[in-house]
């Protein structure tokens, strides 16, 4: 095995490690989410099917959007509190491999988050839907999830320098991060109300979701390793 | 600011240095805090930075760690590679145990180390019960326990040069013998050690170079 792998291998059970460690940076968001989808349940319920839909797609979305931005903003918490994240940089591991482990563990833990959420807003609505279980919805928030979880990464990086001011966060993160959330929200509409194929709406806003996912991913990975690297 | 060398490096042993740094010069704002320091570290060199506070002992360490860019100058680790000890921290995972700790730095490094090896450098250290090394979180241990871990983590480094900031704060009287035997026989074995201290008693007679920070 090659030392970029081993590295690879070495922080992804690592930080998997460090999150299970604490089953509490799961479970808030979880939770979190349930809240938010109990609120939206007892202020709209009952709704016709069509505005029923789009309620189901803007509360979905608006809780794992949110869900995921409680993780990503302590992302590196466990490696910030007795410094490890310096110890780290000392220790100069391949930068993009760092990046690899971290992106791994977050898209994992975001992905269960996902899971919770549908499963929590299906638990909530089961005697008016019936094809939001689609797998294809799933599936696309998995993909706002790859990009989102990429640029979520970087910027905790960033603030994690000593002199990063705290500001460029949520100034960075909420506008570049809707672009992804546009595209998720048309796509699972298009596939709910529209009854369009993923096939078809891989040429309009699914598309676009995977350009942004790609692009977030590939600078994400690039401008990570001059954040963290030895000086 | 103002800095001295007590020794001169004798150009034949260029070939066997682990440390090399030269003309480093930092300031904050254009405010100079050291200039022009060179420092070179052989195989046994203990090289032992002193001065007042906010001289710029601790920044200097953090230059040659890559953790502060310099504003001039250059740094050459002989491999490349070395280990690091801050003074305000020790780089450990909170809510994970001393053991797991342990093996993520070692295996991180490439030198993984097996369990009777990871235990017998608890065992040293006095961190040798088998609950407290094995399942309770080290955000639970004491001051002086989580740096005697932090000095674990260094000696099974395996690697030639320490970088050390204060590193018996908060370490009892026995603590502090065992770090300067360890210190001593890392020295005795051909590695180099970059050392802050407030206090000699734990690097007298190991000290083979000083560098004096402050005006």
């Amino acid at each position: 095995m090659t030392v970029f792998l081993k590295q690879i291998v070495t922080l992804t059970r690592h930080f998997a490690r460090v999150e299970t460690a604490n089953p509490e940076r799961l479970l808030s968001p979880i939770l979190f989410s349930a809240t938010v989808l109990l609120l939206f349940f007892f202020a709209f319920s009952p709704l016709d099917q069509e505005v029923f839909v789009k309620v189901f797609i803007a509360q979905t979305f608006l809780s794992i959007f949110f869900a995921l931005q409680i993780g990503f903003a302590r992302i590196f918490e466990p490696d910030d509190q007795d410094r490890a994240f310096t110890l780290l940089r000392t220790y100069r591991p391949i930068p993009e491999a760092w990046f690899i482990s971290k992106y791994i563990v977050i898209v994992v833990f975001g992905t269960i988050i996902i899971a919770s959420t549908m499963t929590l807003s299906l638990f909530f609505n089961q005697s008016t839907l019936t094809d939001v279980t689609s797998s294809a919805v799933f599936l696309v928030a998995i993909l706002a999830l790859l990009g989102i979880s990429a640029l979520g990464l970087l910027l905790s990086a960033m603030m994690l320098k000593a002199d990063s001011k705290q500001i460029l966060y949520p100034l960075l993160y909420f506008p570049l991060t809707t672009p992804v959330l546009l595209a998720a929200v048309q796509s699972a509409q298009e596939i709910l109300i529209n009854a369009t194929s993923t096939a078809d709406l891989l040429s309009s806003w699914l598309g676009l979701l995977l350009i942004f996912d790609v692009i977030y991913i590939i600078l994400s990975t690039l401008l990570f390793g001059e954040l963290v690297k030895s000086e | 600011m103002t800095w001295r060398a007590d020794n001169i490096i004798n150009l034949a042993s260029v070939d066997i240095l682990l440390l090399q740094v030269e003309n480093i010069s930092f300031g904050y704002r254009n405010i100079p805090l050291f200039s022009g320091i060179s420092l070179d570290v052989l195989p046994g060199d203990l090289v032992h930075l002193t001065g007042p506070n906010g001289s710029g002992k601790t920044t200097f360490l953090k230059v040659i760690a890559g953790l502060i860019t310099p504003d001039s100058g250059s740094i050459y680790f002989r491999n490349g590679y070395f280990e690091y000890l801050d003074s305000e921290s020790n780089g450990l995972y909170l809510k994970m145990s001393a053991l797991n700790n342990l093996r993520f730095w070692t295996k991180l490094k490439q030198h993984p180390k097996d369990h009777q090896q990871l235990n017998d450098q608890l065992l040293y250290w006095g961190l040798n019960n088998k609950y407290i090394t094995q399942s309770l979180p080290v955000e639970n241990f004491s001051t002086g326990m989580k740096r005697k871990l932090a000095l674990a983590r260094v000696v099974l480094s395996a690697e030639k040069i320490w970088l050390l900031d204060e590193p018996i704060l908060g370490l009892d009287e026995r603590s502090i013998g065992l770090f300067s035997n360890r210190l001593k026989s890392h020295l005795d074995q051909g590695g180099g050690a970059v050392v802050i201290s407030h206090d000699l008693d734990p690097i007298s007679g190991m000290t083979s170079k000083t560098l004096t920070f402050g005006s």
